[in-house]
């Protein structure tokens, strides 16, 4: 490791938690934990973008072309941020939390095993090379490619490849994927000053870390006592498929499950709280999806339809939801359709088939050897501990709680939207068969598993900590003038 | 009374949630009424090195092929009567998978094969029944297999002298369950290409922990409200802590277990500089391959265009990876995009480990079932082929 290498560490984490300070309201509970969660996420991929941006000539010192870009960043995010905390009101007294001893002691035995299990995947992570199948096989060709050329070169799919004059087109198997994380390596790589593997894959582990940080500071600013918080954190981090995809470092899906979660986070904030700037917080990690995973698109879309269904007042939504159902109606009693869907394009349903342009045709056919892999998935495997046994029940005790916020119930509807999305997708199409083989089934089940331990958390909150009188409509209201 | 109750009930419904997730028989007895006690000296290598070392066989070196073998002929042994196997290894090294191998009278020409439990220093017990479908019929010789963790373990450095101690196989019995737990439960597995899908063995029939603590603590907490009848506030905080403890337990399980495969990644890479590290692939000989290929182009005009080939596709795609930046793309894919007529000239055909693939000396092609390719050989050594495409091909 060199300095150079810790430079641009420095650089990124900075950069990246000043524009989360800029977007955060100054003076709430969590906000230096928020700030250096999502501002190591978002850090990383600035400096991704940065890198594509100015470093396609000369990839070999991609990190040098990129951090006068990523500095500018920095300041300006330092600049807007010490202007809000300049211009934001005095704190409020804080009201301190009693908090029995036998509860420090639970806290501290659950963060000294996330301690222990931060360090033992750390030191996987530096000491192997590159291991999981689609690490090497899709999301590391392109770094390695662009960085041991020291210059650019796209990727397009083998006819073109064949039919180009010259040798400048790349191909392989995965040549469509985005180039987000590609980037993101390629600056690391040109830091490290060679393709040193386990440098580059050594920002999984700081998405881990950066994933417990912003939960846990959005789920203070939300109202949730440091007690509650912290034994979320552990949850969250205690999770043994998100711990193995730090420890075997390479794969795109942590990415999306901590933007996703993120994203709700902020949303779930701006609804509660009525703070705008977590909603350009939210529609800005939504926004990123896209470019990490090719599925990322499918819960881009959700989202933003999550958050524009919120805004709707409460009249609208009931219409809303209606005419959706009708639409859903038509297409499956007419059984074929097409739809033209932002950023996926033409989306096309058979008798039997449909079509999604992010994801391939797929057969429509009952399979219920998936359905029990789901279930073997979430229930007897140990890839969630006791998590999906722990929420209907949960969920089922807090009835009352969930109905009572529309906030909590508006993301509660998005995830058992985008649940019952994947279940669509391995219980009635081809891709049964990854369900009943054990492999995209947890990894896509993942993307929204951080999102659930949020709901979780939020449903435990104290009834007390819950904000009075502050719904979506109000907040709506407060954005574009009367409904 | 009621407490002493509680206590019975509590005992009985946890001997009866731990007996069905091992699939422990009601009638069997106590103590395994039928065994067969094999000492490490009864058995042969068959491939690598061993000496008898006692009661126990040293294994002391593999075969040219990374592999070791030892067996027993055994009269006969009805698989039926005999599903639970103990076995004993000293020094056995992190870095090696066993195997247990035997004939059935059914298929005396096949052998069979189930992966078994790393045995560490300790007596491990496994419940064959469960494990394979394969464990049945007229047993006629039983063995172990030893090799490189696969797709894990540098081969070059998996191996460790170690010794075979002793196998036993016996009839059901209760008092296998807190082996057969420990194991099913907290027996190390190492790393795979699939633990990023899934965490522990997708195929593993053995008890599932998450569902038998539910169900045991589910019905635990049912018998102590029947019994004891607390306030709804109290049982409401017996939920709370049984299902902490639950995650508590599960989690010391899974960080046993991360600790125990971190374990091999440090013995194998801790200490070593960026490049050792990044030598010691798991798939060294693909590596190689990679390093010879390159060579070979090295000496000829820097190509535009690699196409490359293999029966496996696992070697295909490290393959393309190991060679980059070169300009390298799957074979297979090529082909199907594209006549092979219509190709770029000059473009180069890297096969692997390939039987799908024959050069024909006569014509100079490389030719597969439906397809040929008219070739210039530059390299052909062992598994691996080296070729530059001409026009000309169907």
């Amino acid at each position: 490791m060199n300095a150079a290498y810790f430079w641009a560490w420095l650089l990124l984490c900075t950069s990246g938690t000043l524009v989360a300070l800029a977007l955060s309201t100054p003076r709430r509970p969590g906000r230096v934990a928020m700030a250096i969660g999502y501002g190591v996420v978002l850090g990383m991929l600035a400096a991704a973008a940065c890198a594509a941006f100015a470093a396609r000539a000369d990839t070999a010192h991609a990190w040098l072309h990129a951090a006068p870009w990523l500095a500018a960043l920095g300041a300006g995010a330092a600049g807007v941020a010490l202007y809000r905390q300049h211009r934001a009101p005095a704190a409020a007294p804080g009201t301190s939390e009693n908090v029995e001893y036998w509860k420090y002691a639970v806290i501290a035995a659950a963060l000294a095993s996330l301690l222990w299990r931060g360090s033992i995947i750390a030191s996987e992570v530096l000491l192997r090379p590159t291991y999981p199948w689609d690490a090497w096989d899709a999301w590391a060709v392109k770094a390695k490619t662009w960085f041991l050329l020291g210059h650019y070169v796209p990727f397009v799919g083998v006819a073109d490849w064949l039919l180009g004059s010259t040798a400048s087109l790349h191909s392989g198997p995965a040549w469509a994927y985005p180039s987000t994380l590609g980037w993101m390596q390629v600056w690391f790589a040109s830091a490290a000053g060679a393709w040193i593997e386990q440098l580059v894959n050594l920002p999984w582990f700081a998405l881990w870390v950066g994933m417990l940080f912003g939960h846990y500071g959005q789920w203070r600013a939300i109202g949730v006592s440091r007690a509650g918080a912290a034994i979320g954190v552990y949850v969250l981090g205690s999770l043994p498929l998100l711990t193995s995809h730090v420890a075997l470092a390479g794969y795109a899906d942590l990415w999306v499950a901590t933007l996703f979660g993120f994203s709700m986070l902020a949303w779930l904030r701006w609804q509660e709280r009525g703070e705008r700037d977590q909603l350009l917080l939210a529609l800005v990690c939504a926004g990123v999806l896209p470019l990490i995973k090719l599925e990322g698109m499918v819960w881009c879309l959700s989202l933003l339809a999550a958050i524009g269904f919120g805004a709707l007042p409460l009249r609208w939504r009931l219409r809303a939801a209606a005419l959706a159902f009708a639409v859903l109606l038509l297409v499956v009693l007419v059984g074929q359709a097409q739809m033209l869907f932002a950023a996926i394009g033409w989306v096309r349903s058979g008798s039997r088939v449909v079509d999604i342009p992010v994801i391939g045709k797929l057969s429509l056919a009952w399979h219920g050897d998936a359905a029990a892999g789901i279930v073997h998935s979430l229930f007897t495997q140990s890839n969630w501990h006791l998590l999906w046994w722990f929420l209907p029940p949960l969920v089922a005790w807090r009835w009352r709680a969930l109905r009572a916020s529309d906030a909590l119930g508006l993301c509660s509807l998005l995830l058992l939207g985008c649940f019952g999305l994947l279940l669509f997708l391995f219980v009635f199409t081809d891709a049964a068969e990854w369900a009943e083989s054990y492999t995209a089934v947890n990894r896509l089940i993942m993307h929204i598993t951080p999102a659930v331990v949020s709901l979780l958390v939020l449903l435990w909150r104290e009834p007390s900590a819950r904000p009075a009188h502050v719904d979506t409509v109000a907040v709506h209201g407060r954005l574009h003038g009367p409904a | 009374m009621r407490r002493a109750l509680a206590v019975v009930a509590f005992i009985a419904v946890w001997l009866l949630v731990l007996g069905g997730a091992t699939r422990i028989p009601w009638s069997a007895p106590l103590l395994s009424r039928d065994q067969v006690t094999l000492n490490g000296q009864d058995f042969r290598p068959v491939m690598g090195a061993g000496v008898e070392d006692g009661s126990a066989l040293g294994i002391g070196a593999i075969a040219s092929d990374g592999n070791a073998m030892q067996s027993v002929p055994m009269d006969r042994l009805r698989a039926a009567n005999y599903p639970l196997l103990t076995y004993r290894f000293e020094d056995f090294p992190r870095t090696l998978e066993l195997l247990l191998v035997f004939r059935r009278a059914d298929t005396p020409d096949d052998v069979q094969t189930v992966a078994l439990p790393w045995p560490g220093d300790g007596v491990v017990t496994v419940d064959l029944h469960a494990a394979s479908p394969a464990w049945r019929g007229e047993i006629t010789e039983l063995g172990f297999a030893e090799y490189a963790t696969a797709q894990l373990v540098p081969p070059s450095i998996a191996f460790q002298p170690f010794r075979l101690d002793q196998a036993r196989l016996a009839s059901p019995a209760w008092n296998a369950l807190p082996r057969l737990l420990r194991q099913a439960w907290f027996g190390y597995q190492p790393w795979s290409l699939a633990s990023i899908n899934v965490v522990g063995a997708s195929a593993d029939t053995n008890a599932s922990m998450p569902a038998t603590l539910v169900v045991g603590t589910v019905l635990s907490l049912l018998v102590c409200a029947f019994l004891l009848r607390g306030s709804r506030r109290q049982r409401l905080r017996s939920v709370v802590i049984a299902g902490a403890l639950c995650w508590v337990a599960l989690d010391a399980r899974w960080l046993a277990d991360l600790w125990a495969k971190h374990r091999l990644t440090e013995s194998i890479y801790a200490g070593k500089s960026w490049q050792e590290r990044a030598r010691l692939q798991p798939d060294e000989d693909v590596a190689g391959f990679a390093q010879l290929a390159r060579q070979q182009l090295a000496d000829n005009r820097q190509p535009d265009r690699v196409l490359v080939g293999s029966d496996s596709t696992y070697t295909m795609l490290r393959l393309i990876y190991f060679l980059l930046p070169l300009n390298a793309a799957p074979l297979e894919s090529a082909i199907a995009a594209l006549p092979v007529r219509d190709w770029p000239a000059d473009t180069i055909i890297v096969l692997c480990s390939s039987t799908h693939w024959h050069y024909d000396d006569s014509d100079a092609t490389l030719r597969s079932d439906s397809r040929s390719i008219a070739v210039t050989p530059l390299f052909v050594g062992g598994k691996l082929a080296v070729y530059r495409a001409r026009r000309g091909s169907r």
